[in-house]
């Protein structure tokens, strides 16, 4: 009774807190409204993305190889789902067009999540060793933001080309009927993809404040981004409700996927939306909590 | 001439184990496609029991040696080592040493090689322990030695290779492009994807010639599949071919190169 008193008491004393910060946002950011906030914060993002691109042009030919040869990544994939069906039928539930339109999806979510995060998470941990995490700290502007925003990765953009392509293509080919309805919720369900791996690679990224200088801090989300390839439906109960439920990896890849076949209830959008909240919550959480243990090198 | 190749592995293995929880992330990056393909393939096998000639336990004991072969085997010295001193001018540094650059770069590899290893393994035996009645492998002793005489060869074919993508930084202000065209290779040619046996014939003909097949596909197929002698000798002796090409495209391109490599700086 007691927990539950107290529980109620911090949740009431947070949403206070909610409420005051937003009835007096501009005292809180010196003068300036929401409106102009956003803006600010879109300018800088614009600046990151000017920026970007000048620093891929200083090597213009490899840039342009490079962006072919993550493209024929991205065509080595397909291929293996072409040679996997010469000698299968089906995979579970999964015949050869519905996985095609997953693999689609899987290539999506990974240009999208390589485009705007890889850069900054492979500098995440030379950023806290080195101290130069001292220099984001002191801008008045959001850590995070700055540290998970700064770069853009411009090589899975003919990726992300083809992904569209193929996607397109078995749409058209396989006269899989679609309406405005699918395909908002099918983008809408990317977007919440892209905030669940944003927030679960970026906790992952944040281990460094604590376990030290690992330069290949950003690699350990890969194996589990790479897991969701998989339909998720071929997998045991147990670790489905895992998947679904606690970590939610099955928003990433499976559920956009279905939700473009027009296979996925309401339900489970709305949750969807709403753990990616949670997660996206936590990974402010926890960049606080790994901030207070941050030591500067000076 | 092993007393200097000794020392070097001695501080590398004292400098990398500094590293271990690096390389126990590298383990784990390792293991995980694993985890996944026996779920994509249990699922496939639920409705037959053969593809491309092999059934659940062939193809569940090929990636499980495959997993161990590509730690054992796999180098990254050419991108992380060679290509990088040549960049940023270290290589001087080492030109100006009484010892062949070769003989570090080998000794680092294997140092590294072998702390990822150690801390692969338990992880490796877990997985195994999980899956142990799906494991099938020949007990067959000759097979064995002709693997860890082709696992041997297999990796300098890789080390040497690396090396050579490596080595074109004297030239080349980004090398990245060759190490993935290399990557690539592998994993349709060297077996990296799926088994050979699921190519198209004429590719597997054409693969025979080819280096990768001998990195990670060949050591495999000795312990998966039977050989008739004259088989196992001609893949054999092609596979030592590569390893003299690749050696010799080695030193060719590093006397080259330091002709054309100029250095600043301290």
């Amino acid at each position: 009774m007691e927990f539950f008193l107290k529980t109620k008491l911090y949740f009431k004393n947070y949403l206070k807190g909610f409420k005051n910060y937003f009835r007096n946002f501009k005292i809180f950011n010196h003068g300036h409204g929401f409106k102009t906030i956003l803006k600010l914060y879109f300018r800088v993002y614009q600046c990151f993305f000017k920026n970007s691109i000048m620093a891929e042009s200083q090597y213009r030919l490899s840039f342009f190889l490079l962006i072919w040869f993550n493209f024929g990544w991205a065509l080595v994939y397909i291929f293996l789902y072409v040679f996997i069906f010469k000698f299968v039928d089906q995979v579970g539930d999964w015949n050869y067009q519905r996985s095609l339109v997953l693999a689609a999806t899987f290539l999506l979510v990974r240009a999208l999540n390589s485009f705007l995060f890889k850069q900054n998470f492979q500098n995440f941990a030379d950023l806290v060793y080195r101290g130069d995490l001292d220099f984001i700290l002191i801008k008045p502007i959001s850590s995070q933001f700055m540290v998970s925003l700064k770069k853009f990765y411009l090589r899975p953009f003919v990726r992300f080309i083809f992904a569209w392509l193929v996607l397109i293509t078995v749409l058209v080919q396989n006269q899989i009927k679609l309406n405005i309805i699918l395909v908002i919720s099918y983008l809408l369900l990317l977007l919440i993809s892209v905030i669940i791996v944003y927030s679960l690679w970026f906790i992952s990224c944040c281990l460094v404040f604590w376990l030290g200088n690992i330069d290949n801090i950003h690699e350990v989300f890969q194996p589990v981004l790479r897991l969701t390839a998989l339909p998720f439906d071929i997998l045991p109960g147990v670790l489905k409700e895992l998947f679904f439920l606690v970590i939610p990896l099955v928003f990433i890849t499976t559920m956009p996927a279905k939700s473009l076949l027009g296979l996925l209830s309401w339900a489970a959008c709305v949750y969807g939306f709403f753990i990616s909240l949670v997660l996206f919550y936590l990974s402010a959480k926890v960049w606080h909590l790994a901030l207070k243990y941050y030591v500067s090198a000076a | 001439m092993m007393v200097k190749f000794k020392s070097f592995l001695k501080v590398y293995l004292q400098t990398f184990i500094y590293y271990r929880l690096q390389a126990f992330v590298w383990a784990v990056v390792d293991v995980m496609p694993l985890v996944v393909l026996i779920f994509i393939w249990q699922a496939i096998y639920q409705n037959q029991s053969l593809v491309a000639g092999l059934n659940f336990s062939q193809m569940v004991s090929y990636y499980f040696l495959l997993t161990l072969i590509f730690q054992l085997i796999y180098t990254a010295g050419g991108k992380n080592t060679i290509s990088l001193e040549i960049y940023n001018g270290q290589l001087v540094f080492f030109l100006l040493k009484p010892y062949l650059y070769l003989k570090r770069v080998l000794a680092e590899e294997i140092s590294w090689r072998s702390i990822q290893f150690l801390l692969f393994l338990p992880l490796f035996f877990l997985l195994m322990f999980l899956v142990k009645d799906n494991i099938n492998l020949s007990l067959n002793y000759l097979s064995w030695l002709w693997f860890f005489l082709s696992l041997a060869l297999a990796f300098f074919i890789s080390a040497f290779l690396d090396y050579v993508c490596g080595l074109t930084a004297f030239w080349l202000v980004q090398t990245i492009t060759l190490f993935h065209l290399k990557e690539i290779c592998y994993w349709i040619f060297g077996g990296l994807a799926f088994p050979q046996s699921l190519l198209p014939a004429w590719l597997q003909k054409l693969n025979l010639f080819l280096p990768f097949y001998y990195v990670f596909a060949f050591p495999l197929e000795i312990i998966t599949r039977d050989f008739y002698f004259q088989e196992i000798a001609l893949r054999f002796a092609v596979q030592f071919v590569w390893l003299m090409v690749l050696f010799l495209v080695y030193k060719y391109l590093w006397k080259k190169g330091l002709k054309a490599y100029e250095a600043w700086g301290n």
